[in-house]
């Protein structure tokens, strides 16, 4: 997969944060849905205009494992470790702009933008019941990842299924 | 069109919670899970997907100051 169209699928579901900020417009926010669902790659520069905080702690953690930031490897690490690190305030190496959700926002609200890896254990219309972090369990949109099976192992973020990985 | 912040449950019926965010009234289908009215919850793509303690519901729209 293009590392455009693997980096957009993990950074879309948390995007309703950016528009909530006003960082981004509706039009946009529609554009990039558009695009995750349909695996569209966007122009780099654009998404790291959009997403310059997960770029620049990418990059942060590209220097440590002497890789090129923008690689599946990295985006793929990024997603599913170093962002809950950082949501959980365990990780304060990346000096930037600053962190989307601080360690002071609502466990809740830290809760739902992390990505984990989880178990469909459903499958429905337009989503899956997936059961991760110990019994706790979520209904997770398709939209991302239509394919994906009962008993299939698949990353989630926020209200969306990402993509398979078992 | 995908709101970020909790709304809370006023209605529940036949699977469906009118959930209120003060501004607007949404519907969410319940799939999985108890959910009561009073509850805050989380609404994405037309599912209801989280429960936000009381509590904390009123934090959120802090955490998204820029």
């Amino acid at each position: 997969m293009k590392p455009e169209i693997l980096f957009l699928k993990y950074a879309f579901p948390c995007s309703i944060v950016l528009r909530q900020r006003n960082e981004i417009s509706q039009k946009t926010l529609n554009m990039l849905e558009k695009a995750a669902v349909n695996n569209k790659p966007l122009k780099r520069e654009l998404l790291e205009k959009i997403y310059f905080r997960a770029i620049t702690r990418m990059k942060v953690l590209a220097k440590e494992r002497n890789k090129h930031y923008f690689s599946e490897t990295i985006i793929r690490e990024y997603f599913t470790k170093r962002h809950n690190e950082l949501l959980d305030g365990m990780f304060t190496k990346a000096y930037d702009k600053g962190i989307d959700i601080d360690k002071n926002a609502p466990p809740s609200l830290r809760h739902l933008c992390k990505v984990f890896k989880s178990k469909v254990i459903k499958k429905e219309d337009n989503y899956y019941i997936v059961e991760y972090d110990n019994r706790k369990t979520r209904p997770v949109l398709s939209a991302l990842l239509p394919d994906a099976n009962i008993n299939d192992i698949v990353t989630i973020h926020y209200g969306y299924a990402v993509e398979k990985v078992g | 069109m995908c709101l970020a912040i909790p709304g809370k449950i006023i209605k529940i019926k036949s699977g469906v919670a009118i959930v209120d965010y003060k501004t607007e009234k949404r519907e969410g289908r319940i799939v999985e899970g108890n959910y009561k009215a009073g509850d805050y919850v989380i609404i994405q793509g037309g599912l209801i997907i989280e429960k936000i303690p009381a509590n904390q519901a009123k934090d959120w729209l802090k955490a998204f100051k820029k």
